[in-house]
């Protein structure tokens, strides 16, 4: 009995000497640290400057004579916004041209300069959830009469693109339907 | 049998200890040195001579010997040495552009070495994949002369005590040997003074050119512009010769613009954002096409109205081809702003930003200033300097940069996204560029 009440104490007396020694490292440590400020580079794949990196399908699909439907694909990347180039056969057309966002997570503006659309697409701020798509449809565009649209890589200084959550851009690889 | 439990028990907690001992020692203990990997810090300019008032670029290499990439930067740089107070900081830039991710410390630390100085300490790093990082890079560092002449010199501070300069290498622990080659820039502050705007030559004085001038009857004789012209006798010495009164080329043309940037209600969080850098093309008249020039603009603190965005002031000297008398149209560009046409010597609107230049080329030019007051219109916000340039639209890019950097203060990120310039990119700044959306493009 005797006998383990001194190992009892051994014990707790050497953890005590541990965790005094290893705060006495810490604490030792966090000094030295501080006085010398010793850098250590992060590497991480989450580049500061907007890069295309990947090639992504959007398909351009005509639902019936009325209704054409914006659909994409973003792989692994969190979108965050996007621009599309809609180009019409004739300047009198897009008038009757009206567009709505499909999904309840995204705000769409679109400015009409000659016979083409321009939609911009952004992520409302409330909405804190990754937005993969996955053969997603984005956007419906509807007329009053059959038209001729298309979905455009570019035009001039606008171009149809995908932006991630890094400031990434997804370059489109456009299929019509 | 007791004895030996006793004797088992304390090797184990000699073991334990021996373990996190040894552990610790590895974690904390500070790697060495890649003395055989050096880095070269080299000050490309040996001389360089400064206007009062003029902001120029101290330019400096690095380079590492066997192609070992650069990650990151705690490098101590000492300045106004003998307590001189003849130079200020302004901001550094790097080639290429925003190599560095994170600004970890940019500051000016107050020295009493050297007879008291100042030491601009750098704490940068790159969080960029290893095949991204570079083994030669290219420093900028901006300083602006103060408004009296003297000599100075920039250079690297030596590593001694706290200060201790270091470059980093492409994984953690790795430091460079750093040596210096030219280890200073020498810097002359001249007599002259360099002004972009009325009242940045002090009294009796006026900006002409980008530079100061005394007024008819006075004179700079003691070679400093913080005090103007301060005498009204002829200077008693050869060398403070009175700077030459006032004169224009004849029909020369330069503007005196008054501008007004959306969201800029208060002065900005950081100095340094006093002044932004405009873009202004002229055409029409007798151009075949538009002529750009670039002007610094300083914020002058006053306002149209309680309510309303404080206004900018800068001038701006015209080439020659435009001419006195003829009438123009105006394209003005501010750095994170959406390009505006103006065709009126004094424009208004009934909303903020709704101004359209529907009258042709009605901007009057004459010979000598024209000052032309457009603080009655906003100049919308949006086209953010992503990639250190515009790109003349607002679009998904400028959208998911500010959403992406919302509540960040990182000055890169500040420089690019920061719209209404309170220090930190917010939900005021993701508004506007929203608002520019409707505007979609530079006006041409």
């Amino acid at each position: 009995m005797r006998e383990s009440k001194k190992i009892l104490t051994i014990i707790i007396f050497s953890f005590i000497f541990l965790t005094v020694f290893i705060l006495g490292v810490i604490i030792f440590r966090k000094k030295n640290y501080s006085s010398t400020t010793k850098i250590t580079p992060v590497i991480s794949p989450t580049p500061f400057l907007p890069q295309a990196v990947a090639e992504v399908e959007i398909v351009f699909k005509k639902v019936d004579d009325f209704t054409y439907q914006i659909i994409a694909s973003s792989e692994k990347y969190d979108v965050v916004g996007f621009d599309f180039i809609v180009e019409s056969e004739n300047l009198v057309d897009l008038k009757d041209l009206t567009v709505s966002s499909l999904l309840p997570s995204f705000s769409l503006y679109s400015t009409k300069k000659e016979n083409f659309l321009i939609l911009t697409g952004v992520k409302k701020l409330n909405f804190n959830e990754p937005t993969v798509f996955n053969n997603t449809p984005l956007v419906e565009l509807k007329t009053t009469k059959a038209i001729k649209i298309n979905l455009k890589n570019a035009w001039g200084k606008y171009t149809t693109k995908m932006v991630d959550n890094q400031n990434n851009i997804l370059k489109p690889k456009i299929v019509l339907k | 049998m007791k004895k030996n439990l006793k004797i088992a028990t304390i090797l184990i907690v000699i073991l334990i200890s021996s373990f996190f001992l040894w552990r610790f020692l590895n974690q904390y203990l500070y790697k060495t040195k890649a003395t055989q990997e050096t880095v070269t810090l080299n000050f490309t300019q040996s001389l360089l001579e400064f206007k009062q008032n003029e902001t120029k670029t101290i330019p400096f290499t690095l380079t590492t010997s066997n192609n070992t990439k650069i990650s990151a930067v705690d490098l101590y740089f000492k300045f106004n040495l003998q307590n001189q107070d003849l130079v200020e900081y302004q901001s550094f830039s790097t080639t290429p552009n925003n190599y560095f991710d994170k600004v970890i410390k940019q500051e000016i630390i107050n020295s009493s070495s050297y007879g008291g100085s100042k030491i601009l300490r750098l704490v940068l790093v790159s969080k960029k994949e290893n095949s991204q990082l570079l083994n030669s890079l290219v420093f900028n560092l901006n300083f602006r002369a103060k408004k009296r002449a003297g000599s100075t010199s920039i250079s690297l501070h030596a590593s001694i005590g706290n200060i201790q300069n270091q470059v980093v290498g492409p994984i953690a622990g790795y430091v460079f040997d750093l040596r210096t080659n030219n280890d200073a820039t020498n810097i002359t502050v001249n007599n002259q003074g360099y002004c972009t705007a009325v009242g940045d030559c002090g009294q009796n004085t006026s900006c002409q050119n980008n530079s100061c001038v005394c007024n008819s009857g006075f004179y700079n004789c003691d070679g400093n512009w913080e005090n103007g012209c301060e005498s009204n006798q002829t200077c008693p010495s050869q060398t403070n010769t009175p700077t030459p009164t006032p004169t224009n080329q004849p029909g020369s043309v330069s503007l005196n613009l008054k501008l007004k940037f959306q969201g800029v209600m208060r002065e900005p969080a950081n100095t340094n954002q006093r002044t932004m850098r405009v873009k202004i093309k002229v055409g029409g008249g007798n151009l075949s096409s538009p002529v750009s020039v670039e002007g610094n603009f300083t914020l002058t603190g006053q306002k149209n109205s309680e309510t309303d965005a404080l206004i900018w002031q800068g001038s701006v000297n015209l080439p020659s081809q435009i001419t006195a008398g003829q009438h123009y149209y105006l394209l003005i560009k501010g750095p994170k702003h959406i390009q505006k046409k103006i065709c009126e010597n004094n424009p208004s609107e009934t909303t903020g930003g709704n101004y359209r230049c529907r009258s042709g080329n009605q901007v009057s030019l004459s010979s000598g200033q024209n000052n032309l007051d457009f603080s009655k219109i906003y100049f919308l916000g949006g086209d953010l300097p992503i990639n250190s340039a515009q790109d003349g639209v607002v679009d998904s890019l400028d959208t998911s940069f500010i959403r992406n950097n919302l509540g960040k203060t990182d000055p890169n990120v500040v420089a690019i996204a920061d719209l209404n310039l309170d220090g930190r990119v917010d939900t005021q700044d993701w508004s506007m560029v929203i608002y520019a959306l409707s505007i979609k493009t530079d006006e041409e």
